[in-house]
């Protein structure tokens, strides 16, 4: 199961990271299978909002960490959350989701 | 609703973009700044006074497309109006991005873009549209004198959403 996140998380922050604009927020070595980032240009609300509308469910505001938010520069991130019931073809959906924000915004 | 396209229209992303009087006034007669806790929106206005006609009127802030789209036309169609106008227009703008429903024709068509807020999954968050918008009323007796501002940002029908914060 352990495995099974690990692996959704790579393969998930690898090609978010690949997103122009995209930048990672946080990148220790061990982590949960939890990935923070932000898209330049857009609103973690906005594309909160779109990838809901896409049928992805995520959290994007400041996570009530509103100091950890300060020291990152930004005003909330998106966090998308994999779990044992996650599957491969959801990352696809999330990365679609992002490219169809993108699109939106024009970022 | 489900598609992206159909809420943020391109008005609303020009104005997200693009903000119109996005500064600070100097010297303002009024000024008030609303937070909201729940999501980190945050918006400071300020108006200029002429009698009691709006002669300039200015945000700057930070928060979502909606948010700041709704600001930035704010100040387009209450410039020149007078408090009472604009706080007609304003009640009239709560009730439908709150889905409250009741009569909008004072409203200007540009306003009708947020017309797909209520429809929107989880868009009892999105009272923001609201946020900017100042509640112009006379100070109030025991309140503070002129320059005390309601800002009248808060979701109507008391569902469980972010109350907005009056500093000054």
């Amino acid at each position: 199961m352990a495995r099974h996140e690990a692996d959704l998380l790579a393969e998930a922050t690898e090609r978010v990271a690949a997103l122009p604009g995209a930048r990672i927020i946080g990148t220790a070595a061990e982590r949960v299978g939890v990935l923070s980032f932000v898209l330049e240009g857009i609103h973690p609300h906005d594309v909160g909002t779109v990838l809901d509308l896409h049928g992805v469910a995520v959290r994007a505001s400041h996570h009530c960490a509103q100091p950890l938010m300060e020291r990152f520069g930004v005003p909330g991130t998106v966090r998308a959350s994999f779990a044992v019931y996650n599957t491969r073809e959801e990352v696809d959906q999330l990365v679609d989701g992002l490219r169809e924000a993108r699109r939106v915004f024009g970022a | 609703m489900t598609d992206a396209s159909e809420l943020y229209q391109s008005i609303i992303l020009d104005h997200n973009r693009a903000p119109r009087n996005y500064r600070a006034l100097e010297a303002p007669d009024r000024a008030a700044e609303g937070y909201n806790p729940l999501c980190g929106d945050q918006l400071k206005v300020w108006l200029k006074l002429d009698g009691d006609r709006i002669a300039d009127v200015s945000f700057l802030g930070s928060g979502c497309a909606i948010s700041k789209a709704s600001a930035s036309l704010m100040t387009t169609v209450v410039k020149g109006k007078t408090l009472a106008e604009a706080g007609r227009m304003f009640d009239s703008f709560q009730r439908m991005v709150t889905g409250a429903g009741g009569p909008a024709d004072d409203l200007p068509a540009k306003l009708a873009v947020f017309s797909g807020v209520p429809g929107v999954p989880g868009a009892g968050e999105v009272r923001q549209p609201g946020l900017a918008r100042p509640q112009q009323r006379p100070a109030q007796p025991g309140r503070g004198g002129p320059g005390r501002f309601q800002h009248l940002a808060r979701r109507a029908g008391g569902s469980p959403a972010g109350q907005y914060t009056l500093k000054e």
